[in-house]
């Protein structure tokens, strides 16, 4: 048997129809729960963690962010470097990725390339890159 | 005299015909994409020389051949014909995958979903054309674009299409670089393409350690069929991302999935043994998988037109393009597509969370499929 009879005959319609449904439904439950995530987690830290003393918040230091980098690549680079000082010597691009992003610095993606473009940010296998400065 | 005859009788070159000189041909264009055009090499390369194994001619009942009790390939097939390798392969799968970009914006999943409708729109058209309910959700599931996924299925529900149903669902994958792209273009503007995600934001670990175990919650619990693949590829990535047992979550995304990729590409390249492989009905899969993986595609890039014009955040639609499951394949081809438009868009990150999305949506296919078939 063929064409829309053979279709009818396995049930195709519905296998078709609901399989579709299923999948479209299964998958917007899970990126609504998933989207709730941070706010329970949110919501549990906030509850467990100790009242801020707001004396102690206004002596510490503020990071300092230009709004725009400097044109100068080593200039650029030594903006980053302060960002690994307590990572440590190898780090992962998604963890100085994170943080020029946490203190606003524009396009971090394009200055990571210019970087390793540049070679002053190398791998070290695994995954992990350091710092290299450029050669006078 | 006589013996000299007997043995020349008996070698391969007697035996060949025709057939066996032609899946030799598509034995060494696949070798040939894998190493003269790195088109996907980890796959290609052992389905290539499986092919070239597998039509080695050679007398029946000697215990040579994949489909004959008791011979090697037979034991090494064993893994493919239970789903074994399937499994171990999403094993590692799931410790490689990274899902803090699709954490970091939960609804690009629907992109990964909709990509399945192809595996939906070939079911009926493989009913149509004549292909019994079995046969025809095994190659439904071409348009997953997931290689395990589609042997695992095909092993449940019709074991004697797995030779061709895993070749199309691979040489598809491996021809992502000349499918994908013109169907994006043509459903595409230049402006949809210029499109630039903003950057994702941070995510805590305790979100993605909370993800796996909602994942396996949801998917398995709504297809429990599923959980040969999905419970292995979230125990995978709960093994990645604990980070208490790097040793073990390393051996998976190396060791192991490389073992089992090396012993399912060869021996389901072997399964192609010319008087199985060459039929009509291979043919009617070959094109069937096209027409699966374009509409994923398409369904794909659509939806994410379709999110535009509802939703106030706009998205880039290429990124439905990698809501199929080839991963990493088709979020390259999204990547590059969008860097031609504007060098400065960098769309990988947000494809990559389409593609795991993907893979986790054509398992749930895979298992509402089986579910549907069973009995």
């Amino acid at each position: 048997m063929y064409g829309l009879a053979a279709i009818q005959q396995a049930n195709g319609w519905a296998m078709a129809g609901a399989g579709a449904c299923i999948v479209l439904i299964g998958l917007a439950v899970l990126s609504f729960l998933i989207s709730m995530i941070p706010r329970l987690t949110g919501f549990f830290e906030e509850r467990a963690q100790p009242p801020i003393d707001k004396s102690e918040m206004a002596t510490q230091p503020k990071t300092i962010v230009p709004d725009k980098l400097p044109d100068d690549i080593g200039a650029a680079s030594t903006i980053y470097i302060s960002f690994t000082d307590d990572i440590g010597e190898t780090f992962s691009l998604i963890e100085l990725h994170r943080k020029a992003k946490e203190v606003g610095l524009p396009h971090p993606h394009l200055s990571l390339n210019r970087f390793r473009d540049a070679g002053i940010l190398v791998s070290v296998g695994s995954g992990r890159f350091t710092w290299k400065p450029l050669s006078e | 005299m006589d013996l000299l005859l007997q043995f020349l009788t008996n070698t391969g070159y007697y035996l060949a015909d025709y057939r066996h000189f032609l899946m030799w041909g598509i034995g060494i264009t696949f070798v040939y994409l894998a190493i003269g055009k790195q088109y996907e090499p980890l796959l290609l390369l052992p389905i290539g020389f499986g092919v070239l194994l597998g039509n080695v001619p050679f007398f029946k009942g000697f215990g040579l051949g994949i489909y004959e009790p008791n011979s090697v390939l037979h034991y090494l097939y064993f893994g493919v014909t239970t789903g074994v390798y399937p499994s171990i392969v999403f094993l590692g799968l799931g410790a490689m995958t990274d899902f803090s970009s699709l954490l970091a914006r939960p609804k690009l999943m629907l992109l990964g979903a909709a990509a399945q409708m192809g595996i939906f729109f070939t079911l009926l058209s493989a009913l149509a054309l004549g292909f019994l309910p079995k046969e025809a959700a095994s190659i439904a599931i071409i348009g997953g674009a997931d290689g395990p996924t589609s042997i695992f299925l095909t092993a449940k529900l019709a074991p004697h299409l797995i030779g061709p149903i895993a070749i199309a669902a691979y040489s598809y994958m491996a021809l992502i670089p000349i499918i994908q792209p013109p169907i994006m273009r043509l459903l595409t503007t230049k402006a949809e393409r210029r499109i630039h995600m903003p950057d994702p934001r941070p995510v805590s670990r305790k979100e993605l350690l909370i993800f796996p175990v909602v994942g396996l919650f949801l998917c398995c619990f709504l297809a429990p069929a599923s959980i040969p693949l999905l419970g292995t590829f979230f125990f995978g990535n709960l093994m990645k991302v604990s980070g208490v047992v790097d040793r073990l979550a390393q051996t998976a995304r190396n060791a192991i999935i490389d073992t089992a990729t090396i012993f399912l590409g060869l021996t389901v390249g072997a399964s192609t043994q010319a008087d199985v492989f060459l039929t009509t009905k291979s043919v009617g899969i070959f094109a069937l998988g096209a027409v699966a993986f374009s509409i994923a595609t398409a369904s794909g890039v659509l939806f994410g037109k379709l999110m535009n014009l509802v939703s106030k955040e706009k998205i880039n639609p290429l990124l439905g393009a990698a809501g199929v499951s080839a991963v990493p394949g088709s979020a390259r081809e999204v990547h590059m597509m969008g860097q031609k438009e504007d060098p400065s868009n960098y769309l990988l990150m947000h494809a990559m969370a389409c593609n795991s999305s993907g893979v986790i949506g054509s398992a749930i296919c895979a298992g509402i499929l089986w579910s549907f078939n069973v009995g």
